[in-house]
């Protein structure tokens, strides 16, 4: 890997389009001023993480204990909430009681089978 | 569900990765100005929470019916989860370490692996409140796992089903 050293304001080339400057240096962090084309995706590395976590996260349920849970979803059964998150959100997340809206047809959720 | 209570509310309705098609309520629209990592042009979203399956909330897309990420609150995984936004951050109208259940809802999402689910700390969703306005926030500064190991293998017995994860105050 190729190392240089910069002080702050000092800049450097890649190519011919990417320029690369060090804009601040702080305590313990320092400030890029990055330009770049358009074209070229310019991320921090840990968001190249997330975005391979997301993707593998959006592909739900091969083979793990959640599958059934999963499968028991599309089956059916009431949904308890979809309203915003207004008012108590402490109840919002705790308390199935609040913001429901009452479903005169609504029923128990049928029983998990056991595995 | 609930085609009646759509036509007596007039409300808009999804179709749903899990759930089939739902009304929802306009108000309840999670925004994400810029998407999530990966999925930049997923804007718009829903949460669905069912009272057998606590804590897991869905976030549906609006945009994609195949798109529906699992969802716990950050709280549920670690109770003393520790929010603190970048300042890059411009998204949320928020304090940069702000209250969770009172500023912001925070979620981690769920990936389910072959040897077991983990949970995103690392990059938790926080919704501002107010504004439902949402992002996915990396907290680079912090010592939290981008895989943090769930065990809810309870999730699939039905006397179980409660306790799963633990929930424990504050929820968020």
């Amino acid at each position: 890997m190729l190392m240089m050293k910069r002080r702050q304001g000092e800049a450097i080339l890649i190519g011919d389009d990417i320029e690369i400057q060090l804009a601040h240096i702080g305590r313990s962090k320092v400030k890029l001023a990055i330009r770049a084309p358009r074209h070229l995706r310019v991320i921090a590395k840990e968001i190249q993480q997330v975005r391979n976590e997301n993707q593998a996260a959006a592909e739900l349920g091969c083979g793990t204990d959640l599958e059934d849970v999963i499968s028991q979803i599309a089956a059916g059964g009431p949904i308890t909430r979809i309203a915003a998150p207004q008012g108590d959100p402490r109840a919002w997340l705790s308390g199935p009681e609040h913001n429901t809206r009452p479903d005169p047809r609504s029923r128990p959720a049928p029983p998990l089978p056991p595995k | 569900m609930n085609s009646g209570l759509a036509a007596q509310f007039s409300m808009p309705s999804c179709q749903t990765k899990y759930f089939g098609e739902l009304s929802y309520e306009p108000s309840a629209v999670i925004e994400f100005p810029d998407g999530l990592p990966a999925f930049e042009d997923q804007r718009r979203f829903i949460l669905i929470d069912r009272q057998d399956l606590k804590p897991l909330v869905f976030m549906q897309s609006l945009d994609t019916p195949g798109l529906c990420f699992l969802t716990v609150p950050a709280g549920a995984v670690a109770a003393d989860f520790r929010l603190e936004l970048s300042e890059e951050i411009t998204v949320l109208n928020v304090p940069r370490k702000p209250a969770l259940g009172t500023d912001v809802v925070c979620l981690v999402i769920v990936t389910l692996r072959p040897t077991g689910p983990t949970a995103n700390l690392l990059a938790p969703i926080v919704i501002d409140l107010r504004t439902l306005r949402a992002v996915q926030a990396v907290m680079t500064d912090s010592a939290y796992s981008i895989q943090h190991p769930l065990s809810m293998p309870a999730m699939a017995s039905k006397d179980a089903a409660p306790e799963p994860l633990q929930v424990r105050e504050p929820v968020c």
